[in-house]
């Protein structure tokens, strides 16, 4: 973390003696470097795609919301934007048409399109490797990872959440001895199951599930073993077996509240309010979430293209500025995303220690 | 919060509450019950036990509170544990616990910690009410019963009175009476006392009978179980009083009126005081007397105080034996049929599993080829398949006929087999949470029903003026004990259901999900106590026949409620559509799972009250109807 801290303000003093101990740039000059931002299509509430039309979406919002894109993670790299995006005279100037908005959920599908079509197995892509080659910002909820960290520059934590898993109100959970159902799964999840592990194994660690606990660990541990005990009944990807994964949230959560996925596993703010949008859906998220996951922002620095280094180092010296004290960005993109929504007692905690008493 | 703190002020609230259980039990034993009769005036409880029995007495004692303490406290943290999923449902960010937060040994402030010994503090503060005493003095009284202290005494003093003395047959000694003969009646003849004959013949007579067996030597021989020394101090007392009785009588009386009043009195007095003493020692003899030879006074006595003992508690324990069985039976009937309707054996069903076996056992392809039809000589299916006509049957020829019909017969067995073991495990579940509502409720108001009449403030009421107050304020706690015996029965379902292992997220699903149902349960609880009250207090004013129809009204009623449970109780994503070809639909099938327990019960209840009791001068005797055949006790007959 220290590390990081110093590389981050390494970088951002290298930004600021660029812009005040060379040449003042010109506002003028032609613009060549694109900061491409990566948002998602439908990670609600963090980052997901609404409509250019959305009566979130104002004459104060910044580029990212201005093209229809919404979340708490979203707000947050907007406002950073909308900074940058005023010429103080002494940092490298950012203009609106300099910012290219990906949408990472239609990128991530047409690769996974393309590599579906050289395989037959089920191909497997994880968003962070775009990161570098078709984004330079990733504005959605990323959790940090000691991976994620040592590749990538990461902003400060600007959330907390935690694995959860959701069940119908008046489901009736299955017998151990009959989790190989044709029409219905036992846990239904969105994107990998590495990525999910460390968040089951927290759920069974807390005395969870305890009937299943085997057929989960040998269902994680060997998922195409797993497949193969269990094969779907056809060819459509209807939920089935123990595990079963879809690309979107709001896949899974439409097949959850149909009654085809007894346990809705994710990170709880993501599936309870896909579970939310679900008309008539009565689900409960029990009494307690499983882990501690910090959001942040990840960025890939390439110095070698050096105007680029220096807009990704101004902008997490604003975002920085604007999230340490109170009137916090981090207040603003929570009531802006939640509204008057009670924050639990960690997240509370956790914003108290960003950023001092509100 | 430190799980061993918690523990630790957990049991600080349960040793405050033993502290109260002593200090009330205690005062209970110094207590005098029986204040009522003249001799037993200053008769404390404790002097009628042994310390053996008041020390089970003080643990059963104990043992209410506590368990009315841990119900409690188990109840808050259910509450609590459902009221913090709803809030986490609403909240965003994680809900788990804070660091350190379990280990936490300095915030003693938090809320928590207090809560134990706040609930044990209501506890006391609750039963010291004058409001809630029958609540205690129930628990008192039920755990005097367990102990084997004595209790009952007005009962029995109630039965005493009953009995026609001057209907004993004249060898019956009577040593008082023939002396009064002799000596007195004809001084009252005559005289304007002359219709005090009647009722100093009968005093004279409960003496006759009674005194002996609890006075002198002879007392041992009916009465050896205990010997306390303040029963042979009372019975020396009594002694004394017959002796001056026998004093007066025993030489000619004057023809005074002072004389014939002091006979009068006196013997009145003596025959209460007999009949208080002989009570006292008949219940602290376990409710027996000894060595009884037939047909002498004593020996009527005894038939006559056995024969409405317990009447009502036989009955319940008999109607819930019988109601288990019934209900379960009932359940199964109603489960079967409906998973016969909807997932039937077909042929079809059946293939794939005769096909896997036969693989399993290496068979040869052909062989399996072959055996993919229904053979012929196969046992019956619930149903044909859709897609297997009755051509589809094929009489198979050669060697592999008979593999192909052990196979297909093999799992048709197997899977009837599983299926009856799942349906009778299912039906039993779904009877139990049910059988624990209702006994806690009938049990309730039978033992509040007997302390009220033990403390006298159960009086006799007449069918046309029904006591609704009296009988609905007595129906409160057992409404209140049904909640809790199904919440019981149901959650030990669960928890087997799980391995023995829930977590607290399971906790507060299995509560959020059946919250409705376990609360409607109140109104059968309700129900089935009022029903029990009517029954017990009514069924000697009528006759058999109307008790049995009363009992099935009242079952009808309860099931009437049970379907508005289901109605009311179910979540709508449990409702399901009438199956074609089934008689009843999806509400009726659980009104008869589940209120069929309740059902039998108050069928049974009603049943097994008329024929286990048999009162002298009751409707059977009056109206000369015939005796019923069973259970009636061979020596009644004489009476």
């Amino acid at each position: 973390m220290m590390r990081l801290l110093a590389i981050l303000l390494l970088v951002c003093s290298a930004g600021a003696v660029t812009a005040q101990g060379t040449t003042r740039v010109d506002p003028d000059r032609e613009v060549s470097v694109e900061l491409r931002i990566g948002v998602r299509g439908s990670a609600r509430p963090f980052s997901y795609y609404t409509s250019v039309l959305s009566p979130n979406i104002s004459t104060k919002s910044g580029p990212l919301r201005a093209k229809g894109y919404d979340g708490y993670m979203v707000y947050i790299c907007d406002e950073v934007l909308k900074q940058m995006l005023i010429d103080d005279g002494r940092s490298p100037p950012l203009h609106a048409n300099q910012i290219k908005t990906v949408n990472i959920d239609t990128t991530m599908a047409a690769r996974r399109a393309l590599a579906q079509k050289e395989t037959t197995d089920t191909v497997v892509l994880d968003r962070f490797d775009l990161l570098g080659e078709e984004v330079d910002i990733l504005c959605d909820p990323a959790s940090i990872t000691r991976d994620r960290v040592r590749q990538f520059a990461v902003s400060p934590p600007l959330f907390m959440t935690g694995v959860g898993y959701l069940s119908l109100r008046h489901s009736v959970p299955p017998s151990s001895d009959t989790l190989c159902r044709p029409d219905k799964a036992l846990m239904g999840f969105v994107g990998t199951t590495n990525a999910l592990t460390g968040g089951v194994q927290s759920i069974l660690d807390a005395g969870e599930w305890k009937k299943y606990r085997d057929q989960i660990i040998t269902a994680l541990r060997n998922p195409t073993a797993a497949r193969e005990n269990c094969p779907p009944p056809d060819a459509s990807n209807k939920p089935h077996g123990i595990l079963w994964s879809a690309n979107t949230h709001d896949e899974v959560a439409e097949k959850f509240c149909d009654g085809a996925i007894d346990f809705y596993v994710g990170d709880i703010e993501i599936i309870a309010t896909h579970a939310r949008e679900n008309t008539g859906c009565q689900w409960s998220s029990g009494a307690r979430s499983f882990t501690n996951d910090r959001y942040a922002i990840f960025a890939d620095i390439d110095y070698g293209q050096q105007e680029k280094a220096l807009l990704i180092g101004r902008f997490f010296e604003v975002l920085n500025r604007e999230i340490a004290t109170s009137d916090s960005l981090l207040d603003r993109a929570y009531i802006a995303t939640f509204g008057a929504a009670p924050r639990s007692q960690k997240l509370d905690l956790f914003f108290w220690s960003m950023r001092g008493e509100p | 919060m430190n799980g061993l703190i918690y523990a630790g002020v957990v049991l600080a609230g349960a040793v405050t509450l033993l502290i109260e259980a002593y200090r009330n039990y205690n005062s209970s034993l110094t207590s005098i019950p029986f204040k009522e009769h003249p001799i037993l005036q200053n008769v404390e409880v404790a002097k009628l036990c042994t310390p053996r029995e008041k020390n089970i007495g003080f643990m059963f004692y104990s043992l209410l509170y506590l368990v009315s303490y841990v119900v409690i406290l188990s109840s808050t943290e259910v509450y609590e544990l459902v009221s913090q999923a709803a809030q986490a449902n609403s909240e965003v960010g994680p809900t788990d616990a804070l660091i350190g937060e379990g280990n936490d040994p300095f915030g003693l402030a938090g809320t928590q910690y207090g809560k134990p010994i706040f609930i044990s503090a209501a506890i006391i503060s609750i039963f010291s009410l004058g409001a809630l005493r029958p609540v205690e003095s129930t628990m008192r009284s039920l755990a005097h019963r367990l102990a084997g202290v004595p209790r009952g005494v007005y009962n029995v003093i109630e039965d005493l009175h009953a009995i026609p003395f001057h209907e004993f047959p004249v060898e019956c000694p009577k040593p008082l009476t023939d002396m009064f003969d002799k000596n007195a009646r004809k001084v009252f003849e005559g005289s304007y006392d002359e219709s005090q004959i009647k009722t100093i013949e009968t005093s004279l007579r409960t003496v006759d009978y009674l005194a002996p067996a609890i006075t002198g030597k002879l007392r041992i021989q009916y009465f050896p179980f205990t010997q306390l020394d303040k029963m042979s101090e009372l019975s020396t007392i009594l002694e004394g009083k017959v002796e001056e009785l026998k004093d007066i009588l025993k030489k000619p009386l004057e023809e005074e009126e002072t004389d014939r009043q002091k006979v009068f009195h006196l013997a009145n007095s003596v025959a209460n005081d007999t009949i208080a003493l002989f009570a006292v020692h008949f219940l602290r003899n376990n409710r027996a007397i000894k060595h009884v030879r037939e047909d002498t006074a004593i020996s009527r006595i005894y038939d006559s105080i056995q024969r409405s003992y317990q009447v009502e508690l036989n009955s319940f324990a008999m109607g819930m034996l019988l109601s288990i069985c019934a209900a379960v039976i009932a359940a199964f009937g109603a489960y079967y049929l409906w998973v016969v309707t909807v997932a039937p054996i077909t042929p079809e069903a059946l293939q794939a599993s005769v096909v896997q076996r036969l693989e399993t056992q290496e068979q040869r392809p052909e062989m399996i080829a072959v055996c993919r039809m229904t053979p012929a000589n196969v046992g019956r299916f619930d149903a044909p398949s859709p897609g297997i006509t009755d051509a589809g049957l094929t009489p198979l020829e050669g060697p592999e006929a008979k593999a192909c019909e052990a196979a297909w017969n093999g799992n048709l067995k197997t899977r009837l087999s599983e299926r009856r073991q799942l349906i009778l495990a299912e039906s039993f579940w779904a009877v139990f949470g049910v059988f624990l509502a209702c006994a806690f409720a009938a049990i309730s108001a039978v033992f509040g029903r007997d302390v009220r009449k033990e403390d006298n403030s159960w009086p006799e009421w007449k069918i046309r003026r029904i006591p609704f107050l009296r009988l609905f304020s007595m129906a409160i706690v057992p409404a209140l004990l049904a909640v809790l015996g199904v919440a019981i029965g149901s959650f030990i379902k669960f928890w087997v259901d799980s391995s023995f292992n829930v977590t607290e997220n399971q906790i507060a699903f299995f509560f959020q999900s059946k919250w409705a149902f376990f609360a409607m349960h109140a109104g059968l609880g309700f129900i089935v106590a009022i029903a029990v009250l009517f029954l017990t207090d009514q069924h000697d004013n009528m006759h058999d026949a109307t008790t049995f129809f009363l009992g099935f009204v009242f079952a009808l009623i309860a099931l009437g409620w049970y379907y508005l449970t289901i109605i009311a109780g179910y979540p709508a994503e449990f409702m399901r559509g009438r199956p074609e070809g089934l008689p009843f639909g999806f509400e009726t099938r659980e009104t008869i799972i589940f209120g069929a327990h309740t059902f039998f019960f108050l069928i049974f209840f009603s049943i097994f009250l008329e024929i286990t009791e048999d009162r002298p001068g009751d409707k059977r005797s009056s109206a000369g109807l015939k005796p019923p055949l069973i259970f009636r006790p061979k020596k009644a007959k004489a009476a």
